[in-house]
């Protein structure tokens, strides 16, 4: 056998090696789809069953009767919502700390990340009460502001990064001509920093699309969030796995085509949240 | 004189425009995380009940917690926890990475899969694990039997509690470490490999000195995320084991939680969230230290 040869096969072992492990990463989730399509009988069974006749009861069990379809409003509504207006105000805010030298431009930064850190338990507790003190409380409202402002640290540090990358010479000049700093912004930085700022808002909506604690916290019963409806398949008299199952494929599912249209997107978003400089 | 304030004016002004576009973050995260931290804070010092709202009762709160032994568990389960989850994170993350950062084909299908386990609520992966998990009907120890094992009761059984959980998060977040690992896999110089091969270096010896080295910075910063990720760890361990059976898998936030809003113990709930803020913090410093700010200077 020659090096080639051997080099083939090696390759061939490291890629089913990889397509194996990628699969076993995928499986939890495929059993669970298969799971929320089966019968009750189906879904039970020891030994598992691999062919079944699948069906949509579940499905229909938790649109219908779990009034599935109006969390999942709320998730869309308050998601996207929170996510537009942190992206807005953090864009603005990054631009300052990219463009301008002043006082305290680095140590706010720094300070940004610290928010990041501090566990979500240390403001739920003070933000219940507070909330319940202005009517806050289990209002799509009192949501929003409360996703609004969590996003709004993360998304300054690293949109700060994407703006610091933009040369400022393009600016300059359009401000030589006349044009404001406000107006730069807009209609130059902006633009260019589309995917910056696109890869930002897509981490961030998968973020908060997926938060439960404060939903928990804060709102649980008109403005509750898919996560938190979730839950409310496990009760005291045991787990409605159907229901349950069927509804955590649905809150996958945005996430699922999201993957599938802007994998690039959420790759940068990803990678870019951890790369120093 | 007039030309003199309308200058000091002029330069007072010009002071004062970068922290102008700073307002409208300021003032949302001024009321609704900063001003809350503080009442926090405030809050940790006194005790509530629903008769009588907030009584100031000094240190109480933190003397109780450092007696309590439910407290110091939970520190344990965490750290714990953390430690684990991270490690092997970061070994089999490492692994995948190098592994996919060869020309392969439907690389990028691959690495989009992949993407999927780090996209899925916390919440649901509590839930679908559980169900895998489950001692009668889940699929884990079917495997299990398959292959010759005992099954086990997993998230019923304090001994393997935590266990299922760091399998939980391992399975969640490794391909999230594969990620940032591989973006600087693929930042390293091919020509570096080169020179090392000419010079008659063992791929032992450029794998120890080329990539480890490169790496290094990254490998830091997805070190110390996961770290503090894992600390505040919350969602899942809630789904999957409820920080049970016992207090096998209470993590400190989960013990706050549930002091807070199921006893309502609301004062030292909050004692509890600023010490583990405080933990964090310091963790948070290191992490600090060893990156840079992209700024203007």
């Amino acid at each position: 056998m020659n090096q080639q040869t051997k080099q083939k096969i090696k390759d061939r072992i490291i890629y089913g090696l990889l397509l194996l492990i990628l699969l076993v990463f995928l499986f939890p989730i495929i059993w669970m789809f298969l799971t929320s399509v089966k019968r009750p009988i189906d879904a039970f069974t020891m030994p598992p069953v691999w062919i079944f006749r699948p069906t949509l009861e579940n499905y229909k069990a938790i649109f219908v009767q779990s009034r599935f379809y109006y969390y999942f409003l709320n998730s869309v509504v308050i998601t996207t919502v929170a996510v537009f207006l942190a992206t807005l105000v953090s864009s603005i805010a990054a631009y300052s700390f990219a463009r301008f030298k002043f006082f305290g431009n680095r140590q706010i930064l720094l300070g940004l990340l610290l928010f990041y850190m501090i566990p979500a338990i240390a403001y739920a507790i003070p933000l219940f009460m507070i909330f319940s003190r202005f009517s806050l409380l289990d209002t799509h409202l009192g949501l929003i502001l409360v996703y609004t402002a969590l996003t709004i640290p993360f998304s300054t540090w690293v949109l700060n990064g994407y703006f610091v990358t933009i040369p400022k010479e393009l600016e300059e000049s359009a401000m030589l001509d006349g044009c404001s700093r406000i107006a730069a912004l807009f209609k130059i930085v902006l633009p260019l920093a589309t995917p910056g700022i696109t890869a930002t808002a897509i981490i961030e909506f998968i973020a908060t699309w997926n938060a439960f604690i404060f939903t928990a916290i804060l709102a649980s019963t008109r403005a509750k969030t898919l996560p938190l409806a979730v839950t409310g398949f496990i009760t005291d008299k045991g787990i409605m796995w159907g229901r349950a199952t069927a509804a955590a494929i649905v809150i996958i599912i945005p996430v699922f085509i999201m993957i599938v249209l802007a994998q690039k997107y959420i790759i940068m978003g990803l990678t870019r949240g951890g790369v120093k400089g | 004189m007039f030309i003199h304030q309308s200058k000091a004016l002029h330069q007072t002004r010009h002071y004062l425009y970068p922290y102008l576009f700073l307002v409208p973050a300021l003032l949302v995260l001024l009321s609704i995380l900063i001003y809350p931290l503080l009442y926090c804070f405030e809050m940790s010092f006194h005790s509530y009940s629903l008769a009588r709202g907030l009584q100031f009762i000094g240190f109480r709160n933190y003397v109780e917690i450092m007696h309590d032994p439910v407290f110091w568990k939970s520190l344990r389960v965490t750290i714990i926890f953390s430690l684990f989850a991270v490690s092997i994170e970061l070994l089999l993350g490492l692994f995948l990475a190098i592994m996919l950062n060869r020309k392969l084909w439907g690389r990028n299908v691959i690495r989009g899969l992949f993407l999927l386990s780090i996209l899925v609520s916390p919440i649901v992966s509590g839930i679908m694990w559980r169900f895998m998990y489950n001692a009668d009907f889940g699929i884990i120890n079917y495997f299990f039997e398959i292959m010759g094992f005992l099954p086990q009761v997993w998230t019923g059984d304090p001994s393997t509690a935590l266990l299922s959980c760091v399998i939980v998060d391992i399975w969640q977040y490794t391909p999230f470490v594969m990620l940032l690992l591989l973006a600087g896999l693929q930042s390293i110089p091919k020509d570096f490999y080169e020179a090392a091969r000419v010079d008659g270096a063992t791929s032992g010896q450029q794998f120890k000195y080329i990539t480890l080295a490169m790496l290094k910075p990254m490998i830091l910063v997805v070190l110390l995320m996961r770290t503090m990720d894992s600390f505040k760890v919350f969602d899942m361990i809630y789904a999957l084991t409820g920080g049970g059976p016992g207090t096998s898998s209470l993590t400190t936030s989960i013990y706050a939680y549930y002091t807070g809003f199921r006893s309502f113990h609301l004062g030292y709930a909050s004692a509890i969230s600023w010490i583990m803020a405080l933990i964090t913090i310091m963790i948070c410093l290191l992490y600090i230290s060893s990156i840079e700010v992209p700024s203007v200077d």
